[in-house]
């Protein structure tokens, strides 16, 4: 297996730690690589002051951990009303309930309606089966049937 | 959200059409006919299906008789109301032609009451004494209605 072809020099100075010691090879087995030169290495060398970690570094890593895994906060009453919608059961019975309120509503006109229409359909009766009606001396009728 | 909207318009729509035809499903006779009224009275007093058809029977036998009744009763107030533009006019009444007036509205008023009582007394023979009760229930609110409107309109 072959160790990943990396600039020494570089890798160093980046990471910041010791090169992992790489595994002996017999010179005889493998011919010597010789890496093309980088530009970045010369200006690496000249850089040898590594510089201060911010304050806080510390604490405001681990505050962006904390961030990061917090739980998502709860969606807006659009996005769980939109979740309630998509689900078909919901929707079915969102339908049902509008079919009901519908019935339910003209159920409620259709009796003040008949409550109305009753009076009105009562007097039409007695006109048609009392000629006399409307003289006074007729409504004496009704009260000869108790 | 276009999932949602949809689902709103349906929900929308179907309680329309359900509004439109559970009201045109239940919705009463419209106008005076006798099969109107006798509609709302199978409705309203729960006749059966032989109760309401003697029922009908009963007002049909009697309903051109109380029609012509009703002509002849429009009929004399005219004459009535003739006889007394005429008595403001000229001062003067044709108190043999009055007489015969009298006699002829008594009669005629008499032949109204006994139609009237007839029928009446028919129709409630084919009911039971609990839908009698609320037939006669029924008449008094209308007979009430229309005592106000003659004696004070």
């Amino acid at each position: 297996m072959l160790a990943p072809v990396v600039p020494p020099r570089t890798a160093e100075i980046l990471f910041d730690r010791p090169r992992p010691a790489l595994p002996r090879i017999e010179a005889k087995t493998i011919p010597a690589v010789h890496p093309p030169s980088d530009p970045l290495d010369q200006l690496l060398d000249r850089w040898r002051e590594t510089p201060e970690p911010p304050p806080r570094l510390s604490q405001e890593v681990w505050r962006r951990i904390a961030v990061a895994e917090r739980p998502a906060e709860r969606p807006g009453w659009l996005a769980r009303l939109e979740t309630a919608f998509a689900r078909p059961s919901f929707a079915v019975a969102f339908v049902t309930a509008c079919v009901l309120l519908g019935m339910f509503l003209a159920e409620a006109r259709l009796s003040r309606l008949h409550a109305a229409r009753g009076v009105q359909l009562a007097q039409s009766y007695l006109r048609m089966i009392d000629p006399l009606l409307e003289t006074p001396a007729v409504p004496a009728v009704a009260a000869r049937h108790p | 959200m276009k999932r949602m909207l949809l689902v709103l318009l349906l929900g929308a729509a179907t309680a329309v059409g359900s509004h439109l035809a559970w009201f045109q499903l239940r919705r009463p006779c419209a106008g005076d006919s006798l099969d109107c009224q006798l509609e709302w009275m199978k409705t309203e007093l729960k006749l059966s299906d032989e109760q309401f058809v003697r029922l009908k029977a009963i007002h049909e036998t009697s309903n051109p008789r109380l029609l012509a009744l009703a002509g002849q009763v429009a009929r004399l107030r005219e004459e009535y109301a003739a006889f007394e533009r005429e008595r403001t006019t000229s001062g003067e009444v044709d108190f043999l032609e009055f007489a015969r007036f009298v006699e002829q509205r008594r009669s005629i008023d008499r032949e109204c009451l006994a139609s009237t009582q007839q029928l009446v007394a028919a129709a409630a023979g084919v009911m039971t004494p609990e839908q009698r009760e609320h037939y006669f229930g029924l008449l008094n609110p209308a007979l009430r209605a229309e005592n106000s409107r003659t004696y004070f309109n």
